[in-house]
C-alpha cells in the first residue's frame, strides 16, 4: 500500500541502508514477487524485461529503465491492482536502491546548441534595434520536443530557414537604420487605406482599375518643402490606336502626361520630379483617354483600361528621417562613431564582448567610402545573420578539459536567464553584472531573478512557458462542433486563453503560493467569458480580475475548472474523461500514461450505444479488461471528476440525458467527488511541485531530463519540502540547479 | 483523355493569374526539342484508409477502381495501384506505441525513427536523395508543401517528437524539412525576391551586400566550428549547408532575371479544400516553370485530428480512424479518403497542361499513399499506395500491381528514383528495386 499522497510521494528518502545493499538483494524481492511473472523473457509484457535487471552488474544498469520502474511503482500503476499490492518494505527498499543508483551519476549535462526560436528571435530583434518583426507564418514553425519549442535537439536549421534569416536580417536592418542616397531617396508607398478615388473601383489583380475617365490619388501631408519624386507603377489593357495615357496631378495642376505602354504582368514604374511646398496636397493619377469599341473582332482589344498598382512619394531629396533607434545610437549622450556603433550592436546581439578583429570584419560589409549610417546598417545585416546571433553559443575556454564540469561565465548565465524568463537578450543591467562576474554571487542572482519576474518582459515567460506547459497553445487549433456549440468563436477562444495566462501571471508577479494555480479565490473574466460561465456583473470586453465567492470558487477557482483547459482536453463532439485524465497526469503530475496498444477495442459511440448508457457506464465496461484497466482506472477517475464541464467548458448537470456522476476512486484508493476536490488534492501533492519543477527545468535548459538530473531535482523538492512555496521560489530553485548554472566541457572531434 | 487546360482558367478561380507571354520568358533555357525533365511528387495522407473501399475491384491486372479511387477514373490509364507493400520500420520493434509518428517518419526514409522527444533521427528521404542530384538543375532543389502547420505544443505521439508527424522529407537523418502551408509564401519562394522591385542600380548594390554578408557568416561558422563539440558542430553544419544553398539560388536568380509576371495569391483560402487546391496549382506552376522537379505534399499531418464537417464528419479524423468496426465511422472515414482523392485529382488536372508534345503529367511520377493501412489496427503492411502519371518515365498505368507480402515500400522508392535517373544502391530497409512498374 502506498503512503498518504495519492500518486507519488516517496520523493526524498534515500534509504541509507539501501546504498550498501547489493542490487539483487535490494530489488529482487519486489521484482520476483510482483513483476517478473509478466515482465520477463522474449514475450515480456509491453516489451519491458525486468528479469534482465536481476542479472545486471552494479554500475551497469540502464538508468532510463530504472527511472521508469521507479515512476511506475510510485504512481501505483504497477503492479496492476489485480496482481495485489507489493509489500511496503520491499517497495521502500527497491525505490531507495534505485534512487541511490541514479544519484551516482549526477552531472549538469550539456544542452545541444540551441538556435533562437521564433519568439526569441522576434523579441531579440525588437530589443536590439526597435524593429517589431513578425516571423509568424513566415519562418517555419519551431518543432516541439518534451512539450516545448525551446529544445536544442529538435530546433534544426533547414536550408529554407537560413535563407529566411538572411532576408529577414536585410529587412530588419533597412527598417532600423534609414539610409538615403542620391539613387534612393527616402520614400513612402501609399497604403491602400489612404487611396482616394473618383468612384468605387474594384481592385483587380492587385491593382486599382480605371475603366473610364477617373483618378486614384492620395491626400498627402508633405511635411517639408523640397524636391520630390512622384512614382506610379501601372500597366494597361491596350485597345484602339494609341496607348493608354495618364496625367499626374498635384493640387489640381497637371505635372505631366505619360503614355503607359506596359501590359498585364509587366507593369512599369513612371517617375516625375517636382518641387513641392509643405502642407497637405492631393497627388493623383488620371486616366485620360478611355476607349471602347464593341465592334472590334478581337475581344481583348475592345476596351482600354488603366491599372495602377501603387503610388509612391520619395523625398525631399537630400533629406532622410531618423528612427528612434538611430537617434539613440548616434546622438545625445551616446554619441558614437560608426565603429563604436557596430561594436555596441554586436556586443548586445551576440551577448558577449566582441574582438577588434570581429569589428574590423563587420566594418567591411559596406563598400569602401560609405557614410556611417550605411556602414552600421550593413554591419547589422551581418550581425543578425551570423551564427553568433542565431545560436546561443556556450564556448568552452581553451584551457578546459573535455568532459569535465565548469561553471558558466557571467555572460552565458545572463543569456540563459534572460531567455528563460524573458525570451530575449539580456538587458544592459544583466550585461553589466555579467561583465563584472557579479551574477555568480548568490544574492545578486536572486535579486536579478526577482527583478526579472517583476519586469513586464516576464509576460513572455507566461505566454511561452505557461502557454506550452498547460497546452494553451493548442486552443488555437481546436474546433468544437459548430452545430452543437454555435457560441464558440475566436473571441471566446482568446478570452479563455487570456483567463489562464492572467491567473498564472498574477500568481507569478504577486509572489503567490503555487497552490493558487489550482485553488485561487479570484479569476479573470470579460463579459463573454463571464456569460459563458454564468457569472453575473461583468460587462465590457476587457479582461479584469474578478473575486470568486465560495460557491463560484468551487466551480471556477483553478486551472482545471477553466474553459481553456477543459476545451483543449475535449473531442469536437463530446468530452473525453480519458484526455482530461491524461492531461492531469501529464501536465500536473508528470507521470504520463502509456499509449494504448494498437488494435485495442475502442469505445462504442454508435447512437444506440450512447442512448443505452452514460459515457461513464460505457467507459467502465470498456476498462473491465485488465490490459486497459492498468491505465484507465486512473485516467477515467481523474477525468470523471471534471465531467460537470461540457466540451466547451460550460457547467452541466447531465449529459446525453444521464445525470453527471463526478465521483471516483484514485489508484491509491482515495475517493473524491468533483473538480474542486480534485484540485485541492493535487495542490497538496508533492508530485505537483516536482512536476512543475521538471517542466521548468526542461524549458529553461532546452533539453529533456536524464536520470542524472534526478538527484538535483530530488534535492530541490526536499529543500522546498512540504512548505507552501510560491511560484517565484520555485523558479529561483530551478535557476539554482547545477544543471542551470554549470555545464560539461564538450568533446572536440 | 483530359483536354489540356487553359492556364488562366485553371488558376484564375483561385486567385492566381498569369501572363502568358512572360511565362515563356520564365521558362527554362531548354530547347524545345529536348525531352521534358522527369519529376516526382510524393503525396501523403494520414491515419490509414478504409481498405475495402480503396482496393481495386476484380482479380485481373487490368485496373478496376473501387469507390475511394473513383474520382481518378479520368486518369485510369496512367494509374498504377500497388497492393501489398509494407513499412516494416513503422512497426514498434520494441519501441512500443507511436505508430503515427513512425509511419510518417519512415514513409520515404525506410528507417526506424528514433523514439525520442529530443535528438530526433530517421534517415534521408527518397525525395531528398533525388533533390541532391536532379535538384542541381533547378532554382529550388525541392518543394515541401502541406495544408496543416505543425502542432503547437503538447505531444504528438507517445514520446515521439512532433517533428516526425509533421513532415515526410528529411534532408539528413537529423534534419526534418518544414513544409510550407501558406500558398503566398510558396509563391514567394518560387518567384519573388526582395530585389524584384528595386531599380537596377540598387539591385546590384543589394546583391553585392548579400554576397559580402554571406562571406562574413560563412567565415563566422568556420571559426566557431573549431571551438565547438561534436553535436554542436552538427548544428553549424546545417547552417553552412544553408549558406551554400542560398548562394546557389542567388546565382540562379541572377542568370534568370526578375519577376515572373505571376500574380501572388492575395489571401489565404478560408477552407481546407481550396487551400489544398491552391497548393496543387502552385506545385503545377513550379513544374511548368521548371523551378523544381521534386516535391512532397502532406494533405494532412500524420495523426491529424482535422474534422470534415462538410463531409458530415464533425469528429476528428484520427478519432474516427479508430473505428472499432463501427459501420457509421467507416462510412465517414471512406468519405474523408475519397475527399483526399478528389483533391489529388485536382493536382492531376493541374498537371494535365501541355508540355511540348505531351503534358506535364506524362513526365511526372506522383506517388500517393499512407504509412498506415487500417487506422484502427495500425498495421503497416498491405499499405494503400498508388502511382499516377509518368507515362514518359517508363511507368505503365491502367493496372493493379500485387506484390509479395512484406515487400518493403522502399523498393518502390528505389524504382521511382531509378526512373529519375538517380542511382542509389539502397534506401533504408529496401531489399532491391521493385519490378513491374512498366
Amino acid at each position: 500500500m502506498l503512503p498518504h499522497t495519492f500518486l507519488a510521494a516517496l520523493l526524498a528518502p534515500l534509504a541509507a541502508g539501501a546504498r550498501a545493499q547489493d542490487p539483487v538483494s535490494a530489488i529482487a524481492p519486489l521484482l520476483k514477487a510482483s513483476c517478473v511473472e509478466c515482465h520477463s523473457g522474449a514475450d515480456a509484457e509491453g516489451e519491458v524485461r525486468l528479469d534482465a535487471v536481476l542479472e545486471t552488474k552494479a554500475g551497469e544498469h540502464d538508468l532510463a529503465l530504472l527511472r521508469s520502474i521507479a515512476a511506475e511503482l510510485r504512481s501505483g500503476r504497477m503492479p496492476p491492482r489485480k496482481a495485489g499490492r507489493p509489500d511496503a518494505a520491499h517497495l521502500a527498499l527497491a525505490l531507495g536502491w534505485i534512487d541511490a543508483e541514479l544519484s551516482r551519476a549526477s552531472d549538469p549535462g550539456r544542452p545541444t546548441l540551441r538556435r533562437l526560436n521564433r519568439r526569441e528571435y522576434e523579441n531579440s530583434v525588437a530589443d536590439l534595434c526597435g524593429v517589431r518583426f513578425d516571423t509568424q507564418g513566415w519562418f517555419p514553425p519551431d518543432e516541439v520536443g518534451y512539450g516545448f519549442d525551446s529544445i536544442g535537439d529538435v530546433l534544426s536549421m533547414p536550408d529554407v530557414l537560413l535563407e529566411k534569416y538572411v532576408v529577414a536580417a536585410e529587412r530588419i536592418a533597412a527598417q532600423a537604420i534609414l539610409v538615403a542616397d542620391a539613387d534612393n531617396p527616402w520614400s513612402v508607398r501609399v497604403p491602400d487605406s489612404a487611396i482616394v478615388h473618383t468612384e468605387k473601383f474594384t481592385t483587380h489583380d492587385g491593382a486599382w482599375s480605371l475603366h473610364s475617365y477617373g483618378f486614384v490619388g492620395v491626400d498627402h501631408e508633405f511635411e517639408r518643402a523640397g524636391e520630390y519624386l512622384l512614382r506610379v507603377r501601372a500597366w494597361a489593357n491596350q485597345a484602339g490606336p494609341e496607348p493608354a495615357r495618364m496625367d499626374l496631378k498635384l493640387a489640381g495642376n497637371v505635372l505631366g502626361r505619360i503614355d503607359v505602354t506596359a501590359e498585364r504582368g509587366a507593369p512599369q514604374v513612371h517617375e516625375l520630379r517636382t518641387r513641392i511646398k509643405a502642407g497637405k496636397q492631393r497627388f493623383s493619377v488620371w486616366f485620360v483617354n478611355d476607349f471602347y469599341n464593341p465592334d472590334e473582332p478581337d475581344k481583348k482589344k475592345r476596351d482600354r483600361n488603366l491599372y495602377v498598382e501603387w503610388l509612391e512619394i520619395a523625398g525631399p531629396l537630400g533629406w532622410t528621417p531618423e528612427t528612434d533607434f538611430q537617434k539613440q545610437l548616434f546622438s545625445g549622450a551616446n554619441r558614437r562613431n560608426a565603429r563604436e556603433g557596430v561594436e555596441h550592436l554586436a556586443e548586445r546581439a551576440w551577448r558577449r564582448p566582441v574582438t577588434a578583429s570581429e569589428v574590423d570584419r563587420l566594418m567591411r560589409i559596406a563598400p569602401r567610402g560609405a557614410k556611417h549610417d550605411r556602414i552600421v546598417r550593413d554591419a547589422l545585416v551581418a550581425i543578425l545573420a551570423s551564427p553568433n546571433f542565431l545560436f546561443r553559443l556556450e564556448r568552452d575556454p581553451s584551457n578546459t578539459k573535455p568532459l569535465t564540469q565548469r561553471a558558466l561565465n557571467g555572460y552565458e548565465l545572463a543569456t540563459r536567464l534572460s531567455y528563460f524568463l524573458w525570451s530575449t537578450l539580456p538587458d544592459e543591467t544583466l550585461q553589466k553584472l555579467a561583465a563584472k562576474d557579479r551574477l555568480l554571487d548568490e544574492p545578486v542572482l536572486e535579486a536579478q531573478v526577482r527583478r526579472m519576474l517583476r519586469d513586464a518582459r516576464s509576460g513572455e515567460f507566461v505566454r511561452n512557458f505557461a502557454g506550452q506547459w498547460l497546452q494553451l497553445r493548442a486552443l488555437e487549433r481546436v474546433a468544437p462542433d459548430a452545430s452543437r456549440f454555435p457560441d464558440f468563436d475566436d473571441a471566446l477562444r482568446a478570452s479563455m486563453r487570456a483567463e489562464t495566462e492572467l491567473l498564472f501571471e498574477a500568481v507569478l508577479r504577486e509572489d503567490r503560493a503555487l497552490r493558487e494555480l489550482l485553488d485561487p479565490d479570484f479569476t479573470f473574466l470579460d463579459e463573454r467569458l463571464a456569460a459563458h460561465y454564468g457569472i453575473e456583473g461583468v460587462s465590457g470586453p476587457h479582461m479584469r480580475r474578478v473575486p470568486l465567492d465560495p460557491l463560484q470558487r468551487a466551480v471556477r477557482g483553478g486551472v482545471l475548472q477553466q474553459a481553456s483547459v477543459l476545451v483543449v482536453t475535449s473531442n469536437p463532439t463530446r468530452t473525453s474523461p480519458v484526455k482530461r485524465g491524461k492531461w492531469v497526469l501529464e501536465t500536473l503530475l508528470g507521470s504520463p500514461p502509456l499509449a494504448p496498444q494498437p488494435g485495442v477495442d475502442t469505445l462504442d459511440e454508435s447512437p444506440q450505444a450512447t442512448a443505452a448508457a452514460s459515457l461513464r457506464e460505457r467507459l467502465s465496461q470498456h476498462r473491465a479488461k485488465t490490459e486497459c484497466a492498468v491505465c484507465h482506472d486512473q485516467l477515467d477517475s481523474l477525468g470523471f471528476a471534471l465531467e460537470n464541464y461540457d466540451p466547451v467548458g460550460r457547467w452541466r448537470n447531465e449529459a446525453d440525458g444521464f445525470p453527471i456522476d463526478s465521483s471516483g476512486e484514485l489508484a491509491d484508493g482515495t475517493r473524491l467527488d468533483g473538480a474542486a476536490a480534485l484540485e485541492r488534492k493535487l495542490a497538496a501533492d508533492p508530485a505537483f511541485v516536482r512536476c512543475l519543477a521538471e517542466k521548468l527545468a526542461i524549458y529553461a535548459l532546452g533539453r529533456g531530463l536524464r536520470p542524472e538530473d534526478a538527484p538535483g531535482l530530488d534535492a530541490l523538492a526536499a529543500s522546498l519540502g512540504g512548505r507552501d512555496i510560491t511560484l517565484q521560489e520555485l523558479v529561483l530553485a530551478v535557476v539554482r540547479l547545477d544543471a542551470f548554472r554549470r555545464t560539461v566541457v564538450a568533446e572536440k572531434p | 483523355m483530359i483536354p489540356p487546360l487553359d492556364r488562366r482558367t485553371a488558376l484564375r478561380g483561385l486567385g492566381i493569374s498569369l501572363a502568358l507571354p512572360l511565362l515563356e520568358r520564365m521558362s527554362p533555357a531548354r530547347a524545345s526539342t529536348e525531352p521534358a525533365p522527369r519529376r516526382a511528387v510524393f503525396v501523403y495522407v494520414p491515419n490509414g484508409v478504409h481498405m475495402s473501399d480503396w482496393r481495386p475491384r476484380g482479380e485481373d491486372e487490368a485496373l478496376e477502381l473501387g469507390p475511394t479511387l473513383e474520382p481518378l477514373a479520368p486518369w485510369r490509364d496512367s494509374l498504377l495501384v500497388i497492393s501489398g507493400l509494407t513499412h516494416d520500420k513503422a512497426r514498434p520493434h520494441g519501441d512500443g506505441p507511436g505508430d503515427h509518428a513512425r509511419s510518417a517518419g519512415s514513409f520515404l526514409t525506410g528507417c526506424q525513427p528514433k523514439k525520442t522527444d529530443g535528438p530526433i533521427q530517421a534517415g534521408v528521404s527518397a525525395d531528398q536523395l533525388a533533390a541532391r542530384e536532379i535538384g542541381n538543375a533547378t532554382r529550388l532543389r525541392s518543394l515541401e508543401l502541406g495544408c496543416e502547420p505543425g502542432r503547437l505544443g503538447g505531444q504528438c505521439d507517445s514520446g515521439y517528437s512532433c517533428a516526425y508527424s509533421n513532415t515526410i522529407s528529411w534532408s539528413s537523418p537529423h534534419v526534418p524539412l518544414p513544409k510550407e502551408t501558406d500558398p503566398r509564401l510558396v509563391f514567394d519562394r518560387l518567384f519573388r525576391d526582395d530585389t524584384s522591385e528595386l531599380p537596377e542600380a540598387l539591385r546590384d548594390e543589394h546583391r553585392r551586400r548579400r554576397r559580402s554578408v554571406l562571406d562574413f557568416v560563412r567565415d563566422d561558422a568556420k571559426r566557431l566550428a573549431g571551438q565547438l563539440g561534436v553535436s554542436d558542430r552538427r548544428k553549424l553544419d546545417e547552417y553552412e549547408s544553408g549558406v551554400r544553398e542560398l548562394e546557389r539560388r542567388i546565382a540562379f536568380l541572377e542568370q534568370r532575371g526578375r519577376d515572373a509576371g505571376f500574380q501572388r495569391p492575395s489571401e489565404l483560402p478560408d477552407n481546407y479544400a481550396d487551400l489544398a487546391r491552391l497548393q496543387s496549382d502552385l506545385l503545377a506552376l513550379a513544374f511548368e516553370t521548371d523551378s523544381t522537379r521534386v516535391a512532397t505534399f502532406l494533405l494532412a499531418n500524420e495523426g491529424s485530428g482535422r474534422s470534415y464537417p462538410a463531409l458530415g464528419a464533425p469528429e476528428g479524423h484520427h478519432e474516427l480512424s479508430h473505428h472499432g468496426g463501427d459501420p457509421e465511422k467507416l462510412r465517414k472515414i471512406a468519405a474523408i479518403n475519397r475527399h483526399h482523392i478528389e483533391l489529388f485529382a485536382h493536382l492531376l488536372q493541374a498537371l494535365s497542361r501541355k508540355e511540348g508534345e505531351s503534358t506535364l503529367l506524362d513526365s511526372t511520377m506522383l506517388a500517393y499513399g499512407s504509412g498506415i493501412s487500417d487506422g484502427d489496427r495500425h498495421n503497416h503492411d498491405d499499405l494503400p499506395l498508388l502511382l499516377a502519371g509518368g507515362r514518359n518515365c517508363d511507368v505503365r498505368g491502367g493496372r493493379h500491381l500485387r506484390v509479395a507480402p512484406e515487400t518493403p515500400c522502399a523498393n518502390l522508392w528505389l524504382a521511382v528514383l531509378e526512373r529519375l535517373r538517380v542511382s542509389v544502391p539502397a534506401l533504408g530497409d529496401s531489399t532491391g528495386r521493385l519490378d513491374g512498374l512498366a
